[in-house]
């Protein structure tokens, strides 16, 4: 009898020992043998890295001022198995959000399985708050920053735009991403189940900020510009135009305008199409402002001077192949009176007298056919048909701005030539780039073209142009200006031939300013209550010029503290 | 005496001894929470900064302050201009100048022949 009972009790007691081994091999397995995998599994539900984004640099204007920032706003995503009643959630957001309520419940819906859709990127602060206070389950916010024009519609073309991700899409954005493009940094952050952050690490991988850049260009000259080519436009409606202004001596560009133009913090769909930035991708035939080039050619190759006279055949000219008009009939024209009237028959009469060969010499030392190099994407090269394919009309057409592909920025870099004594700049918008580990400062590229000599004779009759030439309407008292007038007719591919109404007005000139030389171009695209380029274009000129002069003028006086101030001004009651 | 009191003695000290240690651990743990809400405040703050910079930058944008200016008839700083600054009022010089106004509001005369002459006096 006892042993039974003993029996029974060592088979109990050997059951239970068993028992209590398997789990201590159990737990020894999990506990030590298992150890790192699973405390590695633990880590991963709870600890999470999250990136953090290196900020993107600003971009200013030459006197500081803010042209694009980044601003801190937040995405909204949503964890659809976390998203109990997927339609009152879907409704709610897009009364919030101002978005469609069915693309919210579709996506909220198609999503049943994955943990992560995003509903809308980069809104604001104040929407982001209003939907928090909402409390609804599944939806949370993103951290992301949000590129902020603050200027709005200015400088817009040159600009450009940066996509969702903050990456370059046109203009500087773009030229300079890699500069402007912070890195991004990492932090560890440790959550609870609900995937809310509940510590975050002190140690981090920190984001390292993208570098700022300061623009040539002046936001308060670039503002009167735009006010005045939007004037302008509209007053002849014209379909578009580009204005560039440029310091002449270095290439800095002060100001580049286009209009129509678009306001980078708000794109849509009928603003994308005015994202091409004219005064760098339009090629267009330039008309009588290419006159400029036979003038030069004229005076270094010393073929003709001041003293010679030139028979226009009464404004009808016959050539090889065409025949050659002027827009007034003349007899006979000095040299000086071919520009200032801007006699077609004058000028073919110059170039041909020159020679050809030297005419597409002078072409390529001006670098027409060739990119400038301006920092910005999508540069025209221009057209110059080469000198072996040149027909018998060529060398009367070519010399009066036709048969030959130019931009505005290309016009403008050769009458610079003139302005600053005979270098070829090279047109820029960035003044400087700094950063973290960068300092760097533009430089001015020149390059020496032309004598003295040549360019002071040029200047002195593109000066009678505009003093008591086709150009008057550019004149300003008191300053010294010369430009050339051209009014291009265009090519109208459907009738083969030039087209009877559509034109195009430019100008370009210089302001002979002491404290910074100006090269101007202006191009007005299809004006139609008048078409011509002395009577558009140089207007246009005369408006920034004054205010550009009255501008440069204050700021330098200012800064010399030149500006007479008075203190005890008193104002009678 | 010393053999009886030394183990517990040992397993108190060595609780002791974890205990801090534990007691560390969680210190460190709630400041790095309380620092987590520290930058969860300055982040809002931030985010509060950015949003009423936005729309203050939207309200003085260079075209907006430069209609104004237009709008206000400011004229270009230059050399010729005098810089008018820290404008004053000052009654002007003019004897009887207060007896004068006061007879003009009883009966209704502007005052402003007065205070022209005095101006171009000026």
């Amino acid at each position: 009898m006892e042993n039974k009972d003993n029996l029974r009790i060592n088979l109990v007691y050997s059951f239970f020992a068993l028992l209590f081994v398997v789990i201590g091999i159990r737990i020894f397995y999990l506990q030590i043998l298992q150890n790192p995998f699973l405390k590695n599994l633990a880590s991963r539900q709870y600890y999470r890295l999250v990136p953090l984004e290196g900020r993107r640099g600003d971009i200013f204007d030459r006197t500081g001022k803010v042209l694009a920032t980044g601003m801190n706003s937040y995405s909204v995503f949503a964890d659809p198995v976390m998203v109990k009643d997927a339609g009152k959630t879907a409704g709610i957001l897009a009364a919030n959000l101002s978005l469609p309520a069915g693309e919210i419940y579709r996506k909220l819906a198609k999503n049943k399985k994955g943990r992560f859709v995003w509903i809308k990127r980069k809104v604001s602060w104040f929407d982001k708050e209003r939907i928090k206070k909402i409390n609804l389950k599944g939806i949370g916010f993103i951290r992301e920053e949000k590129r902020f024009y603050p200027q709005e519609m200015l400088a817009s073309s040159v600009l450009g735009i940066v996509d969702v991700d903050n990456k370059g899409l046109e203009g500087m954005e773009v030229f300079y991403d890699n500069y402007l493009r912070g890195k991004n940094g990492i932090v560890r952050v440790l959550q609870d189940s609900h995937c809310r952050e509940i510590i975050v690490s002190p140690q981090v991988i920190t984001p390292q900020e993208g570098s700022d850049i300061v623009l040539t260009i002046d936001a308060q000259l670039q503002y009167w510009v735009e006010n005045y080519l939007a004037e302008t436009v509209r007053k002849f409606a014209a379909s578009a135009g580009s204005v560039v202004v440029m310091d002449a001596t270095t290439g800095e560009i002060l100001s580049l305008a286009n209009y129509p133009a678009f306001d980078p913090n708000s794109i849509d769909a009928a603003s994308a199409k005015y994202l091409k930035n004219r005064a760098v991708c339009d090629m267009f035939e330039p008309g009588s402002v290419f006159k400029i080039v036979t003038l030069i050619a004229a005076l270094d190759t010393k073929r003709y001077g001041e003293t010679d006279t030139f028979f226009c055949e009464n404004g009808l000219f016959k050539i090889p192949g065409a025949t050659l008009h002027d827009w007034k009939p003349y007899g006979t024209l000095s040299f000086r009176e071919v520009f200032k009237k801007s006699s077609n028959i004058g000028v073919g009469k110059i170039a041909n007298g020159v020679g050809k060969e030297f005419i597409y010499s002078y072409i390529k030392k001006l670098r027409f056919g060739e990119k400038t190099g301006i920092d910005l994407p999508g540069e025209e090269d221009g057209s110059v048909k080469p000198l072996e394919r040149w027909s018998k009309t060529t060398p009367y057409m070519v010399p009066i701005g036709q048969e030959v592909g130019v931009n505005i920025l290309q016009l403008v870099r050769a009458i610079a030539v003139v302005a600053n004594g005979g270098y070829l700049v090279k047109p820029h918008l960035l003044k400087s780039i700094s950063g973290q580990n960068i300092y760097k400062d533009s430089e001015s590229v020149k390059e020496y073209v032309l004598p003295p000599s040549t360019v002071e004779k040029a200047k002195d009759i593109l000066i009678s142009v505009v003093a008591d030439g086709t150009g008057k309407l550019a004149a300003v008292d008191g300053i010294r200006i010369g430009g050339k007038t051209g009014t291009a007719q265009k090519f109208d591919f459907q009738l083969g031939r030039y087209s009877p109404s559509r034109y195009r007005a430019n100008f370009v000139g210089f302001i002979d300013y002491s404290t910074v030389p100006l090269a101007m171009g202006i191009t007005i695209d299809e004006p139609q209550k008048s078409h011509f380029g002395g009577v558009v274009a140089a207007s246009l000129f005369k408006q920034i010029a004054q205010k550009c002069v009255k501008y440069l003028d204050g700021r330098s006086a200012f800064a010399k503290n030149e500006v007479k101030k008075d203190f005890s001004v008193v104002v009678a009651e | 005496m010393m053999k009886k009191i030394l183990p517990p003695m040992l397993v108190a000290i060595i609780f002791a001894a974890l205990f801090l240690r534990l007691h560390q651990k969680v210190q460190i743990y709630v400041e790095a929470y309380n620092l987590s809400k520290n930058y969860s405040v300055y982040n809002n703050l931030a985010d509060k900064r950015d949003y009423l910079t936005y729309n203050f930058n939207k309200k003085v944008s260079v075209a907006k302050l430069s209609q104004w200016a237009e709008d206000n008839k400011f004229s270009l700083v230059g050399k010729n201009n005098v810089l008018a600054l820290n404008l004053k009022k000052e009654a002007p010089a003019v004897a009887g100048r207060g007896f004068s106004i006061a007879l003009s509001r009883f009966l209704g005369i502007p005052t402003a022949s007065a205070t022209a002459m005095a101006q171009e006096k000026k």
